[in-house]
């Protein structure tokens, strides 16, 4: 009878083993996500907005906005899909933003990566191009409201949102309300 | 046993081994009180509860410190802050107090089984007409 107590404390120490290396990896990748998923916000932003001039009315305009993402945590994150809506402002439109941005939305943006995403290792930093077409052939309304600058430059403002997956995990989130705007304005120039 | 709960609790975490909540709190609570019931066979049957309970307790407090990790690490202010399903998470630490009557029916099986299987020359069965 002495094999059933034997048995009992192998149980006991390979419960024990096998918990502290599932817990210890939970725990560490779970404070990790959590970290990420707070700071993540504020690591998200702009590089450049470039907007070529438009010379022609059926031209077809690429318009690109390079977005900088900072991974600020010790896990992984898979960006999955940004999205932007793209208005340019009229300086002479003095209502409220809310009350004319039906009037100078130009088109919507975004940029896709095949698969799972695209993967930022921890403490890494990614450029990503995110573009938006409008085509003046089949879009004239759209290239007329793109096509207004002041003082020779356009004055866009961009509406974004991230979303990212933490790497490895079924976590998905979003960072709502990446917004560009600018006083200077951006001088007419191709990608 | 608390950990493994608590690792379960997080398998959306991609832990090594996906581990299902409501399994792992059964069938880690009984195995773990059998080998805690037969480990302690000698002693008297309060001590088994003691010990048991105390088990149980301790598994349940580290679900607890687990859960709340992000919290004690300072990386967010409250578990709210990540969104509902982390504060749904915290359903995990009532289900994980199924613990505590689980694993003390572990010991007693454990207990049992272990009187059941020793022989009669080393104190098989408890004849309390006797004593």
């Amino acid at each position: 009878m002495n094999w059933l107590p034997k048995t009992a404390a192998i149980v006991l120490v390979a419960l024990a083993v096998f918990g502290a290396v599932e817990w210890s990896n939970a725990v560490d990748r779970y404070i990790a996500a959590s970290d990420a998923r707070m700071r993540i916000g504020e690591n998200v932003g702009y590089v450049n907005v470039t907007i070529p001039p438009v010379t022609s009315a059926d031209q077809v305009v690429n318009i690109g906005v390079l977005f900088f993402v900072r991974n600020p945590s010790g896990i992984a994150v898979d960006v999955i899909q940004i999205q932007y809506r793209l208005w340019m402002d009229n300086l002479t439109d003095t209502r409220a933003f809310a009350l004319k941005m039906n009037s100078i939305f130009v088109a919507p943006g975004g940029f896709l990566p095949p698969g799972d995403g695209l993967l930022i290792g921890p403490h890494a930093s990614v450029g990503i191009w995110a573009n938006a077409t409008v085509q003046g052939a089949t879009q004239p309304v759209a290239l007329a409201r793109l096509n207004v600058t002041f003082g020779g430059n356009y004055y866009p403002i961009i509406d974004a949102t991230l979303v990212y997956r933490i790497h490895g995990t079924a976590i998905v989130d979003k960072v709502l309300g990446i917004v560009f705007i600018t006083s200077t304005g951006v001088t007419p120039h191709a990608a | 046993m608390g950990t493994l709960v608590a690792a379960a609790s997080l398998a959306s975490y991609g832990t090594v081994a996906t581990l299902d909540f409501g399994a792992t709190v059964i069938f880690i609570g009984l195995l773990v009180g059998m080998a805690i019931g037969v480990r302690l066979r000698g002693s008297e049957p309060q001590i088994l509860v003691i010990a048991g309970f105390v088990a149980s307790s301790f598994a349940v407090l580290i679900v607890v410190l687990s859960i709340y990790a992000p919290v004690f690490a300072g990386v967010v202010p409250g578990l709210e802050a990540l969104g509902s399903t982390d504060t749904a998470r915290v359903a995990y630490l009532f289900a994980s107090l199924f613990l505590i009557p689980i694993n003390l029916v572990g010991c007693v099986i454990g207990y049992a089984l272990a009187d059941f299987l020793a022989p009669v020359s080393v104190g098989r069965g408890r004849n309390f007409g006797h004593r």
